[in-house]
């Protein structure tokens, strides 16, 4: 960041933190990827938005081996038909 | 998705422990598939219908023959106060994440190029695969948008000094690069002017693309990059490359353009040249003024469009003020009223109270037409009444409150009359440009298309529209062209 920038980064400090990889492949598309996320826990629940998943798309996308605090969890979906 | 939280969950930041509560942190981990769609670039855009900026087809996550742009592209973390919808439907975006620190290892074919939002920290590259692992990251990003193209070429300029120093690329496909010296220009411009309004753009690199993007489509903001169309990137219109040849060049606009703009002329109004010859600084420009106004101060889009849409309209007037010194007011009018006044008079467009949810308007160009048409009115007639000095300190002092934090509609308009001092005055001006309709009356519609009274032109029919339209959007070379 710039001086600017890190004149306000302690703003950040309850800031969801990723970390993301992903194996992309640009001539078909594909992409596998995985993410560990540190969000807040102040609510029994964290809501995610899976956009490829979004039904108008067509990408085909599925999530697996959903984990929290390292321990298996079971997510629910909703999707508009 | 909702994923259960459970009762053991960290403190913050410190990598373990097992404290619940207000101030407990969990960790979510998954893996995810998905193969990115192509994006359709062929549609003629839309006249209104209920296709117009569909989110599944405005390719905010698609690819081409040669490159792939992925926004979105993760699971993103949404807070309890916002419009989480796991399948978010209405116009335009959809972005209301909160500011986040985000690092990504991108692994593609070696020979691409990988731009993100965030700066390189590392790469490795694997010789045996030829595959390459690119490690990006930035603080403050309410996503990390990814565009990876099979051959690029990158203009670049620092802007700024020390440790405010900021480095401006353009990225380009060859085919386009001929536009990048323009296109880095026209965005330095407005990142400087926009930086001396609102204050200093705070990350350390900024990335200007040409990324395929669904009919109607101009641009798309992501924190640290922006994506232009890349008809409206080579100088012409979304989905018209550079107007099949016609395009402006070295030389100004072709005598084919100007002849068309002439006939138009009179059934459109004065706005439209303008419009037309401005659409690439001004797009530019719209998507830079949106680092302040969705990137640096968020806002939920889906529910609250009318926070960063004409805030970043808004944005771009004073960048214009910069980049035409004598023609800027009149681009800014051009490029928000016109649009307005055109969406009512050639397509019958009824107004709509600008503050609603992305989904409760009529269709893609009735949003359009009031949310980035009427409603940056609003700000103009602050100026008129408090001076173009005083409302751009206001919104700076906006962005100095709630940088990296998110605003709503009422909290906007509260904090500008706080700002301004006259509370009651913003409160009546808001209510007139932002709830009411009185669109036609403020803006001036009825002169374009069919002049009330003139009884010059007859209104014409649907026919005679979609006829106008297939010759205007008509690609190179088909047959009936």
């Amino acid at each position: 960041m710039t001086a600017a920038g890190l004149a306000l980064v302690d703003r950040l400090d309850d800031a969801p933190v990723y970390e993301l990889a992903a194996d992309v492949d640009i001539v078909t598309g594909d992409v596998s990827g995985t993410m560990v996320v540190e969000v807040p826990a102040d609510r029994g629940e964290a809501t995610f938005r899976w956009f490829p998943n979004l039904p108008s798309l067509g990408a085909d996308a599925s999530l697996a081996d959903v984990e929290v605090d390292a321990g298996p969890s079971s997510p629910t979906s909703r999707t508009r038909s | 998705m909702k994923v259960p939280l459970g009762t053991a969950s960290r403190t913050p930041k410190d990598g373990g422990g097992t404290d619940s509560g207000a101030s407990g942190r969990s960790v979510v981990s998954m893996s995810f598939e998905y193969r990115i769609p192509v994006t359709d670039t062929s549609t003629m855009p839309s006249l209104g219908g209920e296709d117009g900026l569909e989110l599944g087809s405005i390719g905010l996550l698609g690819r081409t023959d040669d490159s792939v742009a992925m926004g979105h592209w993760f699971p993103v973390w949404l807070p309890p106060d916002v419009s989480a919808e796991p399948d978010p439907d209405g116009y335009g975006d959809i972005g209301n994440f909160p500011a986040a620190t985000i690092s990504a290892a991108i692994t593609t074919a070696s020979s691409a190029t990988v731009v993100t939002g965030g700066v390189e920290l590392g790469r490795s590259d694997d010789s045996r695969t030829d595959r390459t692992t690119m490690i990006e990251a930035g603080a403050g990003l309410r996503d990390l948008a990814v565009v990876i193209l099979d051959d690029a070429e990158i203009v670049e300029r620092p802007v700024g000094q020390g440790d405010d120093e900021i480095l401006v690329r353009v990225v380009t496909a060859p085919a386009a690069a001929e536009h990048a010296a323009e296109v880095l220009d026209e965005t330095i411009v407005s990142i400087e002017a926009l930086s001396n309004a609102f204050g200093p753009y705070p990350w350390r690199e900024f990335d200007v693309l040409a990324v395929a993007l669904g009919s109607g489509v101009g641009g798309m903001e992501w924190p640290g990059m922006i994506w232009i169309e890349p008809g409206i990137f080579g100088g012409g219109l979304p989905g018209l490359g550079d107007l099949g040849g016609a395009g402006p060049s070295a030389d100004g606009w072709s005598s084919d353009v100007l002849d068309m703009l002439d006939m138009l002329g009179p059934m459109l109004g004065d706005d439209l040249g303008l419009a037309i010859e401005t659409t690439r600084p001004w797009t530019v420009a719209h998507e830079v003024g949106h680092m302040w106004w969705h990137a640096v101060v968020g806002n939920d889009s889906v529910r609250d469009p009318v926070v960063d849409e004409p805030l970043a309209q808004h944005a771009a007037c004073l960048a214009m003020r910069e980049l035409f010194p004598s023609d800027g007011d009149a681009v800014c009018e051009a490029q928000s009223s016109g649009q307005y006044r055109q969406a009512v008079d050639l397509l019958g467009v009824q107004d709509a109270p600008a503050n609603q949810a992305n989904t409760e308007f009529d269709s893609s160009l009735q949003y359009g037409a009031v949310v980035y048409g009427k409603a940056p009115g609003f700000y103009r007639a602050l100026e008129d009444e408090f001076g173009t000095d005083a409302v751009t300190a206001a919104l700076a002092a906006v962005v100095q409150e709630h940088a990296f934090g998110r605003i709503d509609a009422a909290g906007l308009a509260d904090s500008l009359g706080e700002e301004l001092g006259r509370a009651e005055l913003v409160d009546e001006l808001w209510s007139h440009w932002m709830e009411e309709t009185n669109g036609d009356a403020d803006l001036g519609t009825g002169g374009g298309l069919v002049p009330p009274g003139s009884g010059e032109l007859e209104s014409p029919s649907d026919a005679q529209l979609e006829d106008l339209f297939e010759d205007l959007f008509a690609e190179p070379g088909d047959p009936d062209d």
